[in-house]
């Protein structure tokens, strides 16, 4: 038995394909809200280790939704893969690791709002992880990549050191584009409403299959192919 | 900002959600498990306008000007302390 580091994570889930793998440690989810914490799922979790997967650069230019949706489920398989692969090699280890699922199946449904909860919440997990921080669009912002990224984690019993916190911003101070060019309003700087948000994200075609119709929030971020502007305090 | 119906009280247990966003949003992490005791938050409506926690540290709503209500927020938390320290004080408490 073998006891993993925090470096031969990192550099396993870079051999696997993950873009960006940030640690942290269960003790940086103190104050977090039921349903958040990482023990919820795996009581004696002591660290959560955090991936990322990056769009195509491309992927926002074109107009074709079916295209997007490919891409985005293509990442949701591949991070999923890699989330599984460094479960199993963390067992391998001697260690207890659980792959949280980067999409769905959603295990909380509330169907009155229309709000699903995956089991643990990625974007919260990567902040803390030090691999970016929230917009306003609630999406991850990283530094290089933006939010041009798909999120993944294990969680586990091993013990590793966090990473820093990201100290830059994710958002320009007096930036509303996000939440202006939502069709349904469904932002407010800090929160998702999901019931009004899935009144036109996704659809089934007649052919059948669903496709992914609205990106705009994504889309018009001036950060998100990187943070490239200078922050100014609001 | 309009200040009309703008409150401050202490955290409560189903302020977490809340406060755990509004530090998450700044990139801050909580340092320990939050307590009524020493977590302050500003209220418009149903909406948290920010947090103070421990001795100095804020968080702000990102829709809404961070140093009008980390002000309020200090300058409030400051004196609620102040006001119940001399409280003890004259009482003859620690």
């Amino acid at each position: 038995m073998k006891t993993i580091t925090a470096e031969e994570l990192r550099s396993q889930a870079k051999h696997l394909g993950a873009d960006l793998c940030g640690i942290a440690a269960v003790e940086c989810f103190s104050g977090a809200p039921a349903g958040f914490h990482p023990c919820d799922v795996l009581p004696g979790c002591k660290s959560v280790i955090v991936m990322a997967v990056r769009f195509p650069a491309s992927t926002m230019d074109g107009s074709s939704q079916a295209a997007y949706t490919f891409v985005r489920n293509r990442l949701a398989d591949r991070m999923d893969a890699i989330t599984f692969q460094i479960a199993l090699e963390l067992e391998d280890g001697g260690n207890c690791a659980i792959a949280i699922p980067s999409s769905e199946p959603y295990e909380y449904w509330d169907d009155g709002r229309r709000h699903g909860q995956g089991i643990l919440s990625l974007k919260h997990a990567a902040v803390l992880a030090g691999l970016g921080r929230m917009g306003k669009n609630t999406l991850l912002v990283n530094q290089l990549y933006g939010n041009m990224l798909w999120l993944g984690a294990v969680i586990s019993d091993v013990d590793l050191e966090s990473d820093k916190l990201a100290d830059y911003e994710a958002c320009l101070s007096d930036c509303r584009l996000c939440l202006d060019v939502c069709p349904t309003k469904a932002l407010d700087g800090l929160t998702i409403e999901q019931r009004k948000c899935r009144e036109i994200c996704a659809k089934c075609t007649e052919g059948g299959g669903g496709v992914y119709t609205c990106n705009l929030c994504r889309k018009v971020c001036p950060n998100r192919q990187g943070i490239r502007l200078p922050h100014t305090a609001r | 900002m309009k200040t009309d119906n703008i409150i401050i009280r202490p955290g409560r247990k189903e302020d977490r959600a809340d406060i755990w966003r509004l530090l998450h949003c700044e990139g801050k992490a909580a340092k320990e498990e939050l307590s009524s005791e020493g977590c302050f938050v500003l209220i418009k409506g149903e909406k948290m306008l920010g947090v103070f926690i421990g001795e100095s540290d804020v968080a702000v709503h990102p829709l809404y000007s961070q140093v009008l209500v980390e002000d309020i927020l200090v300058k409030s938390v400051t004196g609620l302390l102040d006001t119940a320290c001399s409280k003890r004080q004259m009482r003859g408490e620690n």
